[in-house]
């Protein structure tokens, strides 16, 4: 059990919004920061803050270990082999598009990358981008009751050069078995990409269970400051890539003519990096492991069956998502549009989202929605959350004449 | 304080709009111009009907799908429109909206309620 009181942890769920207790149930976008992470990162500008890897001082050598520290933590976390393997970025979405423009300068004219249809625009674009550049073909994964359709997948993936998929949908909530999809695409000889972005901060993931080449993933959506991100890569496939970016620490020796590339991670870590952003990935890194990923798994599958319960009796609500799903949860009222539902919610003081969600193929093309809203949970959300969202559903219902 | 989501009046036109329907041509020199507009953010789609008579609008409806904010700021536009001249309507700006549905929505709406204005504003 998570206990109530971690919700003292985050400052701003103190906060009152129209006057009522603020809800935050926008955890799909970016998660909030406890107060360890804040002060951490505080503390680090206060007291650490110099530039690593060069300074040959005290404060430069102790900014240098935190920073090297942080990416141990990362390492660990996701169960990598060593330190090597995790590059990084700012976000999943750089993530991804690095490996797009790497890794991409492997595929050849006529050669295929799959996606499947319930793609992040951050896993379809960069890859639209590569095909059109390399004169690829891009072919797209068919849903099936909301689910990768596993007998698609095994059509598409012949002759295949890179599988990108997501873990977890951002819209359905789909936990896609990732495992299996990684065996298939390496049985085609695929290289194999996992969007973790929504499946990361929720539950464990082991790199090595899974056995996947790639897995980005955002340290904003994991109680971690914006803009840093990771990159894992198997160690062997890193090696044999290209920096896409060039600059400061990336290089071992440079004349004017030409450079050779630092070890791993490094030559893909090119100028000064988001050191404070990689110090307050360790704090969040710390923060999760003290509660413990499975327990947080625990509690927002408890959580979202409460709610799917819930909704089930609410007449003219519709939802949008396998029954067994992550604490994602798009839904609609019917007559009403999204951006409505989305405007009262705020009202009653509880934040959640309303849109594409950035997956339009999705939402437009396979849901056939102009938009949806979305509830979308973290550990810090409770029943008490869940029955405010409700009531407020059952008030805008009573508003709007249904 | 509480937030206000839209006035009472945009409310009750987003739900009994008066100006909802199309124009059909009856005779054959009638001027009508039709024009569709969408906010590809949130799907709202709207087609607007204006008839034309001596640079006047004799007659404004529209046809759409959308927001309380959308619909309602629509319905309340094409009402206002009805018997202005074409170059007073070229002239309005988006503030004028807000006067018109008597609320300023926040930054994230205000393209709902500008969505018929836009169509407006290709129409002539």
């Amino acid at each position: 059990m998570i206990p109530k009181r971690i919700k003292e942890d985050f400052p701003i769920l103190r906060r009152k919004i129209n006057g009522k207790r603020f809800v935050y149930l926008d955890n799909a976008a970016t998660s909030q920061r406890p107060i360890q992470v804040i002060d951490t990162v505080t503390k680090f500008y206060k007291f650490y803050n110099a530039n690593i890897h060069r300074g040959i001082y005290k404060v430069a050598e102790e900014a240098t270990e935190m920073y090297e520290n942080s990416k141990e933590k990362v390492k660990d976390f996701i169960n990598a082999k060593e330190k090597a393997e995790i590059v990084y970025v700012r976000n999943t979405t750089e993530a991804i598009n690095f490996v797009a423009l790497s890794l991409g300068e492997k595929v050849k004219k006529g050669e295929k990358i799959v996606v499947s249809k319930m793609e992040h625009h951050s896993n379809l674009v960069p890859w639209q981008l590569l095909a059109k550049r390399k004169k690829a073909k891009l072919e797209f994964v068919e849903l099936k009751d909301f689910e990768i359709d596993i007998n698609d997948f095994e059509k598409k993936v012949k002759d295949a050069k890179i599988v990108a998929l997501t873990h977890v949908s951002n819209v359905l909530g789909t936990i896609n078995d990732a495992r299996t999809l990684a065996k298939i695409a390496h049985e085609n000889d695929a290289y194999f990409l996992l969007d973790g972005a929504q499946s990361v901060p929720h539950m464990k993931v082991d790199v090595k269970k899974l056995d996947c080449d790639f897995l980005a993933f955002s340290g904003h959506k994991m109680l971690a400051p914006f803009g840093i991100g990771v990159l894992y890569g198997k160690k062997e496939i890193l090696e044999e890539m290209q920096p896409v970016f060039g600059g400061g620490d990336m290089i071992k020796e440079c004349n004017l003519l030409r450079c050779s590339w630092n070890e791993l991670p490094y030559k893909f870590e090119a100028g000064t990096q988001n050191i404070e952003g990689a110090i307050g990935l360790s704090a969040a890194i710390n923060y999760l492991e003290k509660l413990g990923m499975e327990k947080i798994q625990k509690h927002e599958e408890e959580l979202t069956k409460y709610t799917l319960n819930l909704l089930e009796d609410e007449a003219g609500v519709e939802t949008y998502g396998p029954k067994e799903r992550s604490g994602i949860i798009a839904f609609n009222i019917k007559g009403v549009h999204a951006h409505d539902v989305a405007s009262f919610f705020d009202k009653e003081g509880v934040a959640i989202r309303a849109g594409h969600h950035c997956a339009m193929p999705l939402v437009r093309g396979v849901l056939k929605q102009n938009a949806v809203a979305r509830m979308s949970f973290y550990f810090y959300n409770f029943k008490e959350d869940i029955d405010t969202a409700i009531e407020a559903i059952r008030k805008l219902k009573k508003e709007f004449g249904e | 304080m509480n937030k206000l989501l839209y006035t009472e009046k945009l409310f009750q036109r987003y739900k009994k709009p008066l100006f909802k329907g199309q124009i059909k041509r009856n005779k054959k020199d009638e001027k009508i111009k039709t024009v569709t507009e969408e906010n590809v953010i949130c799907g709202d789609k709207i087609k607007v009907y204006v008839k034309l008579e001596n640079d006047k609008i004799k007659d404004a409806k529209f046809e759409g799908s959308g927001c309380v904010i959308s619909m309602g700021s629509a319905d309340l536009l094409m009402e206002r429109i009805i018997g202005k001249k074409v170059k007073e309507i070229k002239n309005m700006k988006d503030e004028d909206i807000t006067k018109i549905i008597g609320f300023t929505p926040d930054p994230a709406r205000m393209h709902c309620a500008t969505l018929a204005l836009r169509a407006l504003r290709k129409i002539l």
